[in-house]
């Protein structure tokens, strides 16, 4: 009798984990649908490259799946899975920089057309991704949350731990830093 | 929001006006500057099968795979697999059947005839899957000639082991980087309640997908093929076969085995890497 029972309890324990993994599941997949678009974006404006946004992009999500018990649905999962792009996009830069020298993140030293005669913006992005690196984190990172992944000041406050204002400041302050550096290397 | 500052406010008032669709002139230097890079990424899309094959691992992993659409040809499919693992298990002991069991591999990745197809799903019981956190564990529990890859990438770590006892198959998941890789093992004879954890048998791959012979061992041929089934139920399904999961498969005198390995760019090398896994899983026999 008490082996009988220990099974049923067994199987309404695995049929409970079942439930909730299949629910965790769907809702997950709501969020991937409802957010992937702007992750890829972000990943695509900070790395220039469609192949390295979508591998990050991929990790990113994988990432948010294993970890998803983590996640405090209080708050927007944006927010959150924006975090962990952001954290891949920086071990991306610093695996590259185990492998490559510093100097080739430069600006590229033939000059590129105008952005407004723009034949190919993937090579236009890849400049612009190039010449991010030489800002300062919080300036690249605003950069891409506000103008790639398109979110607003406030929403990029939340992420950053700033006041709405502070970050539209900084948002300000960064294209200012970002067109310097694109002017210095020939492109605007 | 407003700020002290007229310029920031102007960016700030310019990019929200842009974000929401609004056609507004750029005024300022730096808000065409603004404009510029916003048109370069706006564009951007995540390809669709990229995206659809990345969804699929978030889809319940065990319930998402394809069957063939007609019950009728699946049995019957099955039938004659059944009956060529009995051959196999008859035959395996010799040179000779060692060889026939080689080219009976040919028909565990069974090619479809046409480019699309729509697929029906077959459920098995969910509630009969089993998780163990470790290794361990499971072999304590359960009677199961286990084996487990020596090698491994240094990133990877072992997460889990899923059993699924109504076809006595197991399930280890390993994960590291973003990547995954899913071994899966099944005694022959068992392979009649299904193969594998597919809900279909057997596994079929696309039309004019490329399927790799790989040699393992003297004895041991396995087949390695990428890509996946992508689309919809009412459009069909397509095989992709530039999909970022890749998969090995061999079986030696009593198990039936697969990676499948998943993640990193489509045009990445992992045969090589996962006909390391499988020698390791070998020479740990």
């Amino acid at each position: 009798m008490r082996l009988s029972l220990s099974i049923r309890q067994a199987y309404r324990d695995t049929t409970a984990r079942e439930s909730v993994k299949a629910k965790r599941n769907a809702t997950f997949t709501v969020h991937y649908e409802a957010h992937r678009e702007q992750v890829y974006r972000y990943l695509y404006g900070r790395t220039g490259n469609k192949e390295d946004a979508h591998d990050l992009t991929a990790q990113t999500f994988l990432a948010a799946y294993k970890n998803y018990t983590q996640y405090n649905a209080d708050a927007p999962f944006l927010h959150w899975v924006m975090g962990i792009a952001h954290n891949k996009c920086v071990d991306f830069y610093r695996q590259k920089r185990e492998v490559v020298a510093l100097d080739t993140i430069a600006p590229p030293t033939h000059p590129a057309p105008l952005l407004e005669d723009a034949v190919d913006k993937q090579m236009q992005l890849e400049q612009v991704a190039h010449a991010l690196q030489t800002l300062s984190e919080a300036r690249q990172e605003v950069i891409a949350l506000r103008l790639f992944a398109g979110m607003s000041n406030s929403e990029i406050a939340d992420i950053m731990n700033k006041t709405p204002q502070a970050v539209a400041v900084l948002v300000h302050r960064a294209l200012q830093d970002l067109k310097a550096q694109l002017s210095e290397g020939g492109n605007i | 929001m407003t700020l002290h500052s007229k310029p920031e406010q102007d960016l700030s008032d310019f990019i929200d006006a842009r974000l929401n669709g609004d056609i507004v002139p750029a005024e300022t230097d730096l808000n065409r500057f603004a404009d510029d890079l916003m048109t370069l990424t706006e564009d951007a899309r995540m390809d669709d099968a990229f995206a659809d094959d990345l969804k699929a691992q978030f889809e319940g992993t065990p319930r998402k795979l394809i069957t063939f659409p007609d019950w009728g040809v699946s049995r019957m499919v099955a039938g004659i697999l059944l009956a060529l693992c009995g051959t196999l298990l008859l035959s395996a002991f010799t040179p000779q059947g060692r060889a026939f069991a080689a080219e009976v591999m040919a028909l565990l990745f069974p090619r479809e005839a046409e480019e699309t197809r729509t697929i029906t799903y077959v459920d098995y019981d969910e509630t009969d899957i089993t998780e163990y956190n470790t290794i361990a564990s499971f072999n304590a529990r359960v009677n199961f000639d286990l084996r487990e890859p020596s090698y491994l990438p240094s990133y990877m770590q072992f997460n889990r082991l899923d059993y699924l006892a109504s076809r006595n198959v197991t399930s280890m998941w390993y994960d590291g980087n973003g990547f995954g890789l899913r071994v899966l093992q099944q005694p022959l004879a068992d392979t009649e309640r299904g193969l594998l954890w597919h809900a279909f048998e057997p596994y079929s791959i696309g039309y004019e997908t490329e399927l790799i012979d790989v040699s393992l061992t003297d004895n041991i041929t396995g087949q390695y093929v990428q890509g996946m089934w992508a689309g919809s139920e009412e459009d069909g399904y397509t095989w992709n076969p530039r999909s970022n999961i890749f998969h090995l498969r061999w079986q030696d005198d009593a198990h039936i085995y697969e990676l499948r390995f998943t993640g990193g760019t489509p045009d990445a090398d992992r045969k090589t890497l996962l006909t390391r896994i499988a020698e390791s899983m070998i020479d740990s026999e």
